[in-house]
């Protein structure tokens, strides 16, 4: 129980301060102008290593049996543990290399100096919601984000037993623990990072990236409400069935590579960067509520793809509302070094501009 | 039978047409030498950003992949390794609502204070506390905390 405390902990830590670090060393050094490039190569490079990790954590777990290494039970290595331990020495090396390569980034920047503030840790934290809720750009983002992420999870928690089912309906009762789930997620990352390179094409053609997002929203919910379909159709399944399924499955993946660097893209100028790593986890958690939801109601696969869609469809509307009010205001993400000639100017003054709109209190 | 190796082939076949396009390659075979235009462009100075970011994303994948390996690699697992231990179906549902509660309410707060605190402390915490949760699912210390 403690290691899922914990465990929890360090995810919301992923998902944030990562991104929020590299957004501030673009800031630092000038180089704004290449984030988007840069969260597209972070995406399809997490893709391969979500690949290496399948790989690597297979042989580790299938090339020993679990043993105690000592009598009395207290220590063991082999199994299933091994991943774990492959996991902690990527942790040990993560961090080492932290300290020789990273320098530190604070969000507040006015404060930086008085660091034995110590009343303050509740304080940067409500000024977070405050600007939240000030800023309807930065909730409409923040809803669409926890909307679409929220799908995700549910849907990593689904495709197994969906096409699992699939496949064993569809006349191959003998060996549907044959369905190569590991291939079936290599092709899953493949279409990922398809999605990411492709995000790249789309901005350095000069597209921007809310009217991306509402395109990628779009066809995410499309694609969901197909693999809905598919999945309940199994029951009267051909093996038709099960390759549909999988390509609108590996449609939504795409999607999914598409979602990751524009949403952060979108992000690191909407939020303002004192409370970037707040705001960011106050987004997730009304995302974090959907995954438990979904966790908790014992809802079939079919169910929940249709609650994905229902969410996404949510999604794109509010995204298709940011969208119009950012062109109101005319002051779009361009977010690439697509065309450097005028998108370097385009993206500063506007931070400058964001900054100023949630400060002003 | 669902063919799983040809989707798989024809979604590596579409990946690397679409990263090849998306990369700077393509220009090399696709367009002649005469209108290297972009080469010409590039100042001095665009010469020097484009260095810097490389540096800079550079030192940010490195620390980030890593820190996502170890995140595939446990995410992968930890139902396995529940299942192999007999926890009950019921159990491990259990152990993954803790694991999505306790990041909505703690994690929510830990991420409140990096703006403040940094974040490259923040990202020591995350490798110290994923490396503790790391150290609780071995066995004898499952018994003990739970």
């Amino acid at each position: 129980m403690m290691g899922r405390l914990l465990g929890g902990i360090a995810y919301s830590l992923l998902f944030s301060i990562f991104e929020a670090w590299l957004i501030g060393a673009h800031t630092e050094n000038g180089i704004k102008k290449y984030l988007s490039k840069s969260f597209t190569l972070a995406a399809y490079a997490n893709s391969v290593v979500a690949i290496i990790a399948g790989l690597v954590g297979h042989h580790a777990a299938s090339a020993s049996k679990m043993v105690p290494i000592l009598h009395k039970e207290t220590l063991y290595v082999g199994g299933y543990i091994s991943p774990f331990d492959i996991s902690m020495g990527a942790l040990v090396l993560c961090g080492v290399l932290a300290l020789l390569l990273w320098e530190e980034n604070f969000g507040d920047n006015n404060n930086s100096n008085n660091l034995h503030d110590h009343t303050a840790w509740h304080e940067g934290w409500k000024n977070a919601c405050v600007a939240t809720f000030r800023s309807p750009d930065i909730l409409l983002c923040g809803v669409v984000s926890s909307l679409f992420e929220g799908s995700m999870y549910i849907f990593v928690f689904f495709w197994t037993p969906a096409i699992t089912k699939a496949a064993s309906v569809a006349g191959q009762e003998d060996d549907a623990a044959a369905v190569p789930l590991g291939l079936v997620f290599s092709t899953f990352m493949i279409c990922c990072m398809a999605g990411s390179s492709l995000f790249s094409i789309l901005v350095a053609a000069g597209h921007k990236c809310e009217r991306i997002a509402v395109g990628v929203l779009a066809v995410a919910c499309v694609s969901m409400a197909l693999t809905a379909m598919y999945s309940s159709r199994v029951s009267t399944s051909s093996n038709d069935t099960t390759t549909h399924l999988l390509w609108t499955m590996n449609l939504f993946e795409m999607t999914i590579g598409l979602y990751f660097p524009c949403i952060a893209t979108l992000k690191s100028v909407i939020v303002p960067d004192a409370h970037r790593v707040a705001i960011y986890n106050l987004f997730r958690i009304p995302l974090n509520a959907i995954v438990l939801m979904s966790l908790l109601t014992k809802w079939t696969p079919t169910q929940s793809f249709h609650l994905c869609t229902g969410m996404l469809l949510t999604a794109t509307i509010l995204q298709w509302i940011l969208l119009k009010r950012r062109e109101r205001h005319g002051s779009l993400v361009a977010g690439g070094a697509g065309k450097p000639t005028d998108d370097a100017e385009d993206i500063a003054p506007e931070l400058e501009l964001e900054r100023e709109d949630s400060w002003s209190v | 039978m669902t063919d799983f190796p040809f989707v798989f082939g024809a979604a590596l076949v579409l990946n690397l047409a679409v990263t090849l396009r998306s990369s700077d390659c393509w220009k090399k075979y696709l367009t002649s030498s005469s209108d290297s235009e972009d080469a010409v462009d590039d100042t001095k100075q665009d010469l020097e950003l484009k260095k810097t970011w490389r540096g800079v994303l550079n030192r940010y994948l490195a620390v980030y992949l890593l820190a996502t390996l170890s995140d595939w690699l446990q995410g992968a697992y930890v139902y396995a390794l529940y299942d192999d231990y007999g926890y009950s179906q019921h159990d491990i549902a259990v152990l993954f609502v803790a694991g999505f509660g306790s990041s909505m309410i703690f994690g929510t707060f830990v991420g409140g204070m990096a703006d403040k605190g940094g974040r490259r402390t923040f990202v020591l915490l995350y490798c110290l506390v994923y490396g503790a949760s790391c150290i609780t699912k071995r066995k004898s210390l499952l018994n003990g905390v739970g």
